[in-house]
């Protein structure tokens, strides 16, 4: 997963409300995540009603240099992942594996009896930013506990 | 006449657009003469007179196909061009014409469908002509199609004709079609490598039919045919002349209305960039000439900008021409400027503007000599022109090339030649690079390449509508152009960014319309085509982009959107000078975001420039006018309320509070959630304000916003109330009123400044004074946000949440809250209390002496005050009496005494207690006697709620209540244990021991005295001589026992109803589901005795101990009930259930002093019972039953199985409580002379009579006894008992053995009956003889015996059976056994009739009774 150059990660509710953008590529402002993200809400609609078995909807878009990868649970929570195309070809395996892990991590912050889960609030959560944060720069977390996530990978 | 004009403003189908567009476009070279005939039209020139009839020449044409096959085409399009105008015209003017015509169709257009979400996609929107959604995209496109030129990529705007033109007045006609022909200078389009020289000519003949002579024109024709050959035609007009003519001059004009003025603009576009390109590439062109020469030319200097001058060959220079001379400033500092725009200075730029947007006012009477045969002769000229010779002229080039190249490309061999002959066909050998960097940049393939022939065969094709052959084509030469990497690119960045806005939006407009509609995209494409519109200086446009996209955008969550959003809008309503709307937007910037402080505070310095700019120039006051809605600061309204500042200690113990409150019978504060006061008394509103901003934000001048009514009821308020409040209070901005406005209805504070730090919440505080009485609702709040926004927040708060309804249900509908209405009722009395000397510490039981100051502040008289305490057992307060009979101890003569007191015996609270009966008038106070006792140890607070009224009956305020609280500790002093044992005395006597421990170090406690309560018992000194100084005093850390004989007082009377009778029946009534228990116990009489240490003794007269042995009382008596009876339901009312005191019940009191600490007291010991022990839950036998009504024929009350359930649940959770162990009712007492003098010398027997005595101490039980005396074999009897001779003979029993002739006999019998059995009814008592027999001296234990009690109902049988063989020995028959207590249940259950066999005991004796015989 080295070639994957992850830029942003966003989760998107159920109404399609944002909850959670980290944008992870400085030469971007996070406004235009933003507006990526709500674009691919559109995307994931027309994806989801094609293939209902796969929570994995491959590449929605791509736009300038960026190509976007949606997931969508079955509770309509969206993952939308925004990748700088590469030279070398992405394989949807290593999305998948990527979208798993965001899903885990959302369902570990979800599992929390305190988070309201319709309250269409943005996630503040410390943990759940910083398995975003290994995620989205590539940390290996694989089998790992995600509760002692490596504090300092390269 | 059957000719109709197209418009070419209306709106077509795409098909129809494509096809128009991509038509066959014709170059027209006409003389001067041709040209003339043309301008008495007032028509510029030739073109512009054909061009409308190119639009749509009528009738259908009949076009051959690649495949050979005819087809049909119905109203061919051809389009006319000057030959010198075949590019493009300055890019810089047609740019600013469309920009113009789109920023011009911005004006007044309103955005009709609004769309939010899928649900605006209606089929309306959809079927819209993009005329009415987007107007300036449908002028943009037209004017861009029409003023397209000549490209090397596409030849579609390439000339496929040309037409010649020449008058029929020409003195040399062919002459003159020759010098046309052979123009000297080429035109400078043909120059271009990838245009093609050689194309059709064809020559038109204009007769003017009114001047020239037809024969001679049609000579001239025939001359031309010979000469040039077929391709002739003539064209006849002018046939009226307009001075004679009676019509209308303009009956034609509105054919070249549109064209007409769109050449005039090209003209002048083409006039611009020759100057442009002269002034800056002229040697450029000349190096440009590839050498393809052209045999056509065209006479530029005839035709130039014919819209300025007729007189031909003098036509003004660009550089005279104000407009172009702007455009040519354009060009020098590249971009355009927002001032030219705004500007219109030049007249030329309103002609411009005139002639984009409104042609018809600079219209002429265009084709005032035309007949309408002429009319129809142009078409027929032209029709004749595209099928005799376009059209074939076409098709046989379509043919041709087809076979020579296309064929050879698609075959096998063309595919290798493209791989392996690369090298020979590199078009970078032909490659010509533009002249000017902008025009394009790449590949260029000239005209004669045969990628450029496959391309030109391809529009051909296309342009006779052989779609599929064209796009075969189009898809074989793709690959060649993507292989040499030839793109097409544009440049300019202002051109493209209003085209890229304009596309941006159609693309946009494009996700709406697919099948899915994709409005995310289409605001995502909206914000882009804001971008570029923005850049492209189309403010409009960009500000109505940004807005379609908000409302995509709108209150979905994503703040950061939503802020660029507002912030885009903001900047661009202001630049429209829209200033009401950039406050609008700006508003929305100043909340709780993502943004950076630094953005935040640039925003808000923005807003508030734009602010100061906007009340400036409506000239207004901006901190008289109120911003409305403004964002800051945010009020927290829920948490807001409203004080009285007569009320204290609102946070702390407020459950408390609440429960010592809810017996009022109406509480001061609030009514119907109003909160109540006084004219002249203050109101404390609190209001939490908060700053969402990540910069601090100031306020001054903050006030709270209230409105009055004199009404108290109902409250309307005026709709623009908060304004008018906010006007008088800027009218009170003066110096004089500090820190305070001031109104009719009343008086308010101001804060004068507020820093609210980042994201900060504070807290306001806000005194109201009312001065008049009605109501004051709080609306809102006063404030200027940095000095110079005046803000007025609404205050609101909701009330509960109402589900009664099911609209309630399904929406979230809210009471109204009127927690923020003050009632303001009329002078009331207020109340003020303070405890004067007050100990913070006492020692337990220690009574201390308070007076309690009662102060009437308020200005009406005060009356019916009472109060309610949290520690009623530590507070007496006296009441406000005339007489002084309010001493704690009073003393009387003699060291005993014994008085009689009735007292209440309802389980009744002292709940509140009045303290006054009179009034207490305005300003007076009266001190009122109280006393603190140190009832438990430990700190307390005691907490008081006083209440009144008003002297003034009907006052909206009713009672006030008042919160006091003192606060003491209490510590150790005595530690008292009382001990009872049965006398031997007696049957009904005890001794009393008490230990009392000193737990102090220093203080010696000295006792005064003990005095009993009871209502059947009294106490008495075991011995007066015990009676000396060392049980008087403890010394610290000392114990103390004494000693006291507690019997049955002779005096008292035994009431008719027992308190013990009466909590029987209430239970039994209980059970039996009568529901509403109202009886309360009757008062019971109870005998104090003193015993005093002195000879004084402190009599329970005072008021104070009454009260506070009462109160001690009951405070253990309800903890004692609380845990017996947690069965009982809670909603029964202990009142109607049990009684204070019982009537076996003593309490004593200890009373004492320091002396050297001048401190008194008096320590209760409390819950001695000195009756049998027994289950206050009896079943009462109906013949027993005083009030004779004990039916129990209830049962079948119960209705429901529920019911029944519960009651057996209450009846045998009462009958099984393990608090109560019944005992036997019955007490034995055994008399006998302790000591017997015999001679058994005398007689060999010694018999002396004991006398046994059985008493029934049970107050309703019936009992049946058997009374066995033992023999000394018998199993039960303890065979060694210390003392008893029997089986370890002494020397005198070894002595008497021989003189004893009983040898086996026991030394001690019964004689006479042993066996003795009866009936007592309750308290009945029967006295036995019995017979004691010894047979020698000795000291003997009589206690011989074994009494089986049972408890039999009341059917008077006197017989009852007697339990024998109980279990194991020894043990006390007391012990339930589960069959009787089956029994006694069953005979609970209402419906069984008792069977008259209760409960039984056995008793035996536990102490020794020793006599002696000697």
């Amino acid at each position: 997963m080295a070639n994957i150059n992850i830029s942003c990660i966003a989760i998107i509710g159920k109404q399609n409300n944002p909850l959670f953008i980290k944008n992870f590529n400085p030469s971007h402002a996070d406004l235009k995540y933003h507006y990526i993200a709500h674009t691919s809400c559109d995307v994931m609609e027309e994806r989801a009603t094609m293939k209902a078995q796969d929570m994995y909807l491959g590449v929605l878009f791509s736009m300038e240099d960026l190509s976007v990868y949606g997931y969508m649970t079955n509770t309509k929570i969206k993952f939308i992942t925004v990748l700088t195309v590469p030279d070398v070809i992405i394989k949807d395996l290593d999305m998948k594996n990527i979208f798993r892990r965001i899903h885990a991590a959302y369902v570990n912050h979800a599992s929390n009896p305190f988070y309201e889960i319709d309250s269409e609030k943005m996630i503040k959560s410390k943990k759940f930013e910083q398995e975003i944060e290994a995620i989205g720069r590539g940390r290996a977390l694989e089998g790992g506990n995600r509760n002692s996530l490596p504090a300092t990978a390269p | 006449m059957s000719f109709t004009f197209q418009h070419s403003g209306r709106d077509l189908s795409a098909r129809e657009l494509v096809s128009r567009v991509m038509s066959p476009r014709v170059a027209v070279i006409a003389s001067q003469g041709a040209t003339e005939l043309c301008q008495a039209n007032h028509i510029p020139s030739v073109v512009d007179f054909l061009k409308p009839f190119g639009e749509q020449i009528e009738g259908r044409v009949t076009v051959h196909g690649s495949m050979g096959l005819p087809s049909a085409i119905d109203n061919f399009t051809l389009r006319f061009t000057e030959m010198d105008q075949l590019e493009e015209p300055d890019s810089k003017s047609s740019d600013r014409w469309l920009a113009e015509v789109v920023r011009a169709e911005a004006n007044g257009f309103e955005d009709r469908y609004k769309i939010q979400g899928k649900e605006q996609v209606t089929n309306e929107y959809l079927n819209a002509p993009p005329g009415r959604v987007f107007p300036w995209y449908t002028r943009y496109r037209d004017l861009l199609l029409s003023t397209g030129g000549a490209s090397d990529h596409e030849t579609f705007d390439h000339p496929i004709a040309t037409i010649i033109a020449i008058s029929s007045l020409s003195p040399d006609p062919i002459n003159e079609i020759h010098q046309l022909n052979n123009m000297s200078t080429p035109a400078l389009v043909f120059d271009k490598a990838y245009m093609d020289p050689t194309i059709l000519k064809y020559y038109v003949l204009i007769h003017d039919n009114s001047r020239g002579n037809i024969d001679n024109a049609m000579d001239t024709l025939d001359k031309m045919r010979r000469t040039f050959g077929l391709h002739c035609n003539i064209l006849k007009i002018n046939s009226e002349n307009p001075s004679q003519s009676t019509l209308p001059r303009d009956r034609n004009a509105h054919i070249w209305i549109k064209s007409v003025a769109q050449s005039r603009l090209i003209a002048m576009g083409h006039a611009a960039r020759d100057a442009s390109t002269t002034r800056s590439s002229v040697s450029s062109i000349g190096s440009a000439t590839a050498g393809t020469l052209s045999d056509l030319a065209s006479q530029r200097s005839s035709m130039s900008s014919p819209v300025y001058s007729n007189n031909g060959n003098n036509s003004p220079t660009f550089a005279q021409n104000p407009v172009f001379a702007q455009v040519g400033n354009d060009d020098e500092d590249g971009t355009f400027d927002r001032d030219h725009l705004s500007l219109p200075s030049a007249e030329s730029n309103k002609l411009t503007q005139d002639l984009l947007l409104r042609p018809e006012t600079v219209a002429e009477p265009y084709g005032c000599c035309l007949s309408s045969d002429d009319l129809g002769a142009i078409t027929q000229m032209l029709r004749e022109m595209l099928s005799q010779s376009i059209i074939p002229y076409m098709e046989r080039n379509i043919a041709h090339w087809n076979e020579q190249v296309a064929a050879s490309r698609k075959g096998i061999a063309g595919r290798f030649r493209r791989y392996f002959g690369t090298g020979s066909k590199n078009p970078a050998t032909a490659i010509q690079q533009a002249p000017t960097a902008g025009s394009s940049g790449g590949v260029i393939y000239p005209h004669a390449s045969p990628e450029a022939q496959m391309r030109k065969l391809a529009d051909w094709a296309f342009m006779l509508r052989d779609y599929k052959f064209a796009l075969s084509v189009y898809e074989t030469v793709k690959k060649d152009f993507a292989a040499d990497k030839a793109w097409k690119y544009y440049g300019g960045a202002q051109t493209s960014d209003l085209r890229n806005g304009l596309f941006l939006e159609q693309a946009a407009h494009c996700y709406l319309k697919s099948s899915r509609p994709s409005v995310r995209k289409y605001a995502f494409h909206m914000i882009m085509a804001g971008h570029r519109f923005n850049k492209a200086d189309q403010k409009e446009h960009a500000y109505r982009c940004y807005q379609a996209a908000s409302l995509v955008y709108d209150s979905k969550g994503w703040a950061l959107v939503d802020d660029h959003i507002s912030c885009s809008l903001g900047r661009q309503s202001y630049q429209l000078g829209k200033s009401e709307e950039v406050l609008d937007h700006y508003k929305k910037l100043l909340r709780e975001s993502r943004q950076s402080p630094q953005q935040q505070a640039v925003y808000m310095k923005e807003f508030l420039s734009v602010y100061r700019d906007y009340t400036n120039k409506i000239e207004a006051d901006p901190l008289r006018e109120t911003f409305p809605e403004f964002p800051l600061p945010v009020v927290l309204g829920s948490t807001a309320r409203i004080v009285l500042s007569t009320s204290q200690g609102v946070n702390e113990n407020n459950d408390a509070w609440v429960e010592l409150e809810a017996g009022q019978q109406s509480s001061s504060g609030l009514s119907g959630a109003r909160t109540v006061s006084a004219v002249g008394e203050l109101v404390l509103a609190t209001v939490n304000i908060k700053n969402p901003l990540q910069i601090p934000v100031i306020l001054t001048d903050v006030v709270l916003g209230c409105e009055h009514s004199t009404s108290t009821t109902t409250f309307t308020v005026p709709v623009d109330a908060a304004e008018e409040a906010h006007l008088a209070l800027y009218e009170q901005q003066s110096p004089t009123f500090m820190g305070k406005v001031s109104f009719s209805a009343f008086d308010i504070d101001r804060v004068d400044r507020v820093i609210l730090e980042p994201g900060q919440i504070r807290t306001l505080k806000f005194e109201i004074l009312p001065k008049l009485e009605g109501q004051i609702k709080i609306m809102g709040l006063h404030c200027n946000v940095e000095g110079q926004v005046h803000a007025y927040k609404e205050i609101v708060k909701k009330g509960k949440r109402l589900n009664k309804t099911k609209e309630q249900m399904m929406s979230q509908v809210y009471e109204d809250d009127k927690s923020l209405d003050i009632l303001v009722a009329p002078e009331m009395p207020l109340l003020d209390v303070e405890f004067q000397s007050s100990p913070e510490m006492l020692l337990s039981g220690e009574v201390c002496e308070l007076s309690l100051v009662i102060k009437n502040r308020g200005k009406k008289g005060l009356k019916n005050l009472t109060v309610r305490m949290s520690h009623p057992t530590f507070f007496c307060i006296g009441e406000k009496r005339s007489d002084g009979d309010l001493g704690l101890y009073n003393k009387h003569a003699g060291n005993s005494a014994i008085e009689a007191i009735q007292v209440d015996n309802a389980l009744q609270l002292g709940a509140t207690q009045q303290i006054m009966d009179t009034v207490l008038a305005p300003g007076e106070s009266i001190k009122i006697p109280s006393w603190l006792r140190g009832e438990k140890i430990g700190k307390h607070n005691f907490l008081f709620v006083f209440s009144y009224e008003s002297e003034q009956d009907g006052t909206a305020m009713g009672v006030r209540t008042l919160r006091h609280t003192i606060a003491a500790q209490v510590l150790p002093s005595l530690k008292i244990n009382a001990f009872t044992r049965p006398s031997t005395r007696g049957l009904n006597e005890f001794i009393l021991g008490i230990e009392t421990e000193n737990l102090q170090t220093v203080p010696n406690f000295e006792f005064l005295q003990i005095s009993s309560m009871s209502a059947s018992w009294v106490i008495e000194a075991v011995d007066k001589s015990d009676d000396s100084e060392e049980y008087r005093s403890i010394a610290p850390r000392q114990t103390v026992f004494t000693y006291y004989r507690i019997r049955k007082s002779e005096q008292a009377a035994a009431p008719t109803l027992t308190p013990e009778r009466f909590t029987a029946k209430a239970l039994e009534k209980l059970v039996i589901g009568q529901e509403k228990l109202k009886d309360v116990p009757p008062p019971l009489d109870l005998q104090h005795c003193h015993l005093s240490t002195t000879e004084l003794h402190i009599d329970s007269s005072s008021p104070v101990l009454k009260y506070f042995s009462r109160a001690s009382r009951l405070g253990w008596r309800q903890a004692s009930l609380t845990a017996q009876f947690a069965s009982i339901p809670t909603t029964v009312d202990r009142r109607h259930l049990f009684s204070v005191y019982g009537s076996n019940d003593i309490d004593l009191a200890l009373f004492w002093n320091i002396p050297k600490m001048n401190r008194r007291g008096h320590h209760y010991i409390i819950g001695i019972n000195l009756g049998v022990q027994q289950n206050p839950f009896q079943p009462i036998d109906p013949a027993d039953d005083l009030d004779g009504d004990g039916e129990t024929e209830t049962a079948r009350r119960a209705l429901y199985e529920q019911t029944m359930r519960d009651q057996a649940a209450l009846v045998h959770a009462l009958t099984t409580n393990p608090q109560f162990r019944d005992d036997s009712p019955v007490k034995i007492w055994i008399r006998s002379e302790d000591v017997v003098r015999h001679d058994f010398s005398q007689s060999r027997l010694c018999t002396t009579p004991i006398k046994i005595m059985i008493k029934n101490c049970s107050w309703n039980k019936h009992i049946g006894y058997t009374l066995e005396m033992l023999s000394s074999k018998d199993s039960m009897v303890p065979q060694k008992t210390p003392g008893s001779t029997d089986n370890q003979p002494t020397p005198q029993t070894a002595l008497a053995e021989s003189t004893n002739p009983h040898v086996n006999a026991h030394p001690f019998f019964w004689s006479g009956p042993t066996f003795s059995t009866g009936y007592l009814e309750p308290l009945a008592e029967v006295e036995i003889l019995l017979m004691a027999c010894f047979t020698q001296y000795g000291v003997y234990d009589i206690n011989r015996w074994r009494l089986a009690v049972q408890v039999v109902k009341a059917q008077r049988k006197k017989k009852a059976k007697a339990i024998e063989g109980l279990g194991s020995m020894g043990q006390q028959a007391g012990s339930n056994s589960s069959t009787s207590q089956e029994e006694e249940r069953d005979s609970l259950l209402p419906p069984v009739v008792p069977k008259g066999i209760g409960k039984g005991f056995m008793q035996m004796p536990n102490l020794a009774h020793y006599i002696q015989v000697s």
